[in-house]
C-alpha cells in the first residue's frame, strides 16, 4: 500500500514539470525512476507476496468458475457409458 | 471383470470435477467432453490397475492429463499452432462456463502457461493437496508449489489487483449502487 503511494506521488511531480509519464525523455531522474519501477515489477512477479485478501479473492473466483461446471452434474452420456460398459462386462463375464 | 459397485460410484462421482478440469485444459466444452469420454474408456479398460483404497479421483485426473498431453497437444500442433490459441478459443465462446461475469477472469487464466494453469486449478479448484497434484502432474511437490505461486502472481498482475478492493464492487454493492441511481 505505502509502496504504491510512493510510486505514484513522484509521478505527479514529474507531470507538473511538463513531462507526462508516457514521455520517455532521456532525463536522468525520470529514467532512474522508470528503471526502479521496472525492477520492482520484475522482483514482484517472481516469488509472489500477494496479500491474503487477494489470494482469497482469486481463489473464490477460480472455484466459482470451476464449480459452475461441477454443478452441472454427470451428463447422461457419461452415466450411460459407464452403465453400458459395466453391463457388457458383466455379460461377458458370465 | 465386472466393476465393483463402489468403484462404479467412485468413477461417476469424479466425472463433474473431471469435466471442469478438462475444460480448463482445452478451453472448449465439446473437446473437453470427448477427452472425458476417452479418459473413462481408458480407465474402465484398465480398472484392474486401480489400487483399491487409493484416490479414484486422482487416478482419473492422471489418466486424463496424460491423455491430453499426448493426444491433444499433438493434434493441436498439427492443426493450428499459436500460443494464443487457448485464449482465443475461450474468447470465441464467451458462454463457456455460463456466466459472463467470469469472462475477465477466464481470459486472464487462459493467458497463463499451461503448467501453471493446471497446477493452480488442481490445487485451487479441484481441491487436491500439493502432494496429490504433484502425483497427477508427475513432478516434485516443490515444483507444484512454485507453479501455483507464479500462477497467482501472474493472475493478480493480469487482473490488475493489488488489494481485494481492486476486484471492484461485488454484486450486492453493484445492485445497491444501481438502485440508488434511479
Amino acid at each position: 500500500m505505502t509502496q504504491t503511494k510512493g510510486a505514484t506521488e513522484p509521478g505527479h511531480g514529474v507531470g507538473s514539470l511538463g513531462l507526462t509519464m508516457n514521455e520517455r525523455k532521456p532525463v536522468g531522474q525520470q529514467n532512474q525512476m522508470e528503471a526502479a519501477a521496472t525492477r520492482n515489477k520484475k522482483s514482484n512477479s517472481k516469488p509472489a507476496k500477494l496479500g491474503r485478501d487477494v489470494q482469497a479473492r482469486l481463489g473464490q473466483q477460480l472455484r466459482a468458475m470451476y464449480d459452475e461446471v461441477v454443478n452441472q452434474g454427470v451428463p447422461d452420456r457419461f452415466s450411460e457409458l459407464i452403465n453400458r460398459l459395466n453391463g457388457d462386462e458383466k455379460k461377458d463375464g458370465h | 471383470m465386472a466393476m465393483d459397485d463402489s468403484v462404479r460410484k467412485a468413477v461417476l462421482s469424479a466425472v463433474p470435477s473431471l469435466r471442469a478440469f478438462a475444460i480448463s485444459l482445452c478451453g472448449n466444452v465439446d473437446r473437453a467432453d470427448d477427452l472425458v469420454q476417452e479418459t473413462l474408456l481408458r480407465a474402465l479398460a484398465n480398472i484392474d490397475s486401480f489400487q483399491p483404497g487409493t484416490n479414484m479421483s486422482a487416478w482419473l485426473f492422471t489418466i486424463l492429463r496424460n491423455h491430453f498431453r499426448s493426444e491433444y497437444r499433438k493434434r493441436r500442433r498439427e492443426v493450428e499452432d499459436s500460443d494464443g490459441h487457448h485464449a482465443e478459443s475461450l474468447k470465441s465462446q464467451p458462454d463457456q462456463y455460463g456466466h459472463v461475469e467470469f469472462r475477465e477472469f477466464r481470459e486472464a487464466l487462459a493467458q497463463l502457461p499451461s503448467d501453471q494453469r493446471e497446477a493452480l486449478i488442481l490445487v485451487g479448484a479441484s481441491g487436491f493437496s500439493y502432494e496429490e497434484a504433484a502425483g497427477i502432474c508427475g513432478c516434485a511437490v516443490g515444483t507444484i508449489k512454485s507453479r501455483v505461486n507464479r500462477a497467482r502472481t501472474r493472475l493478480a498482475e493480469l487482473l490488475h489487483v493489488n488489494s481485494a478492493e481492486d476486484f471492484g464492487p461485488d454484486e450486492t454493492t453493484r445492485a445497491v449502487l444501481a438502485s440508488g441511481g434511479e
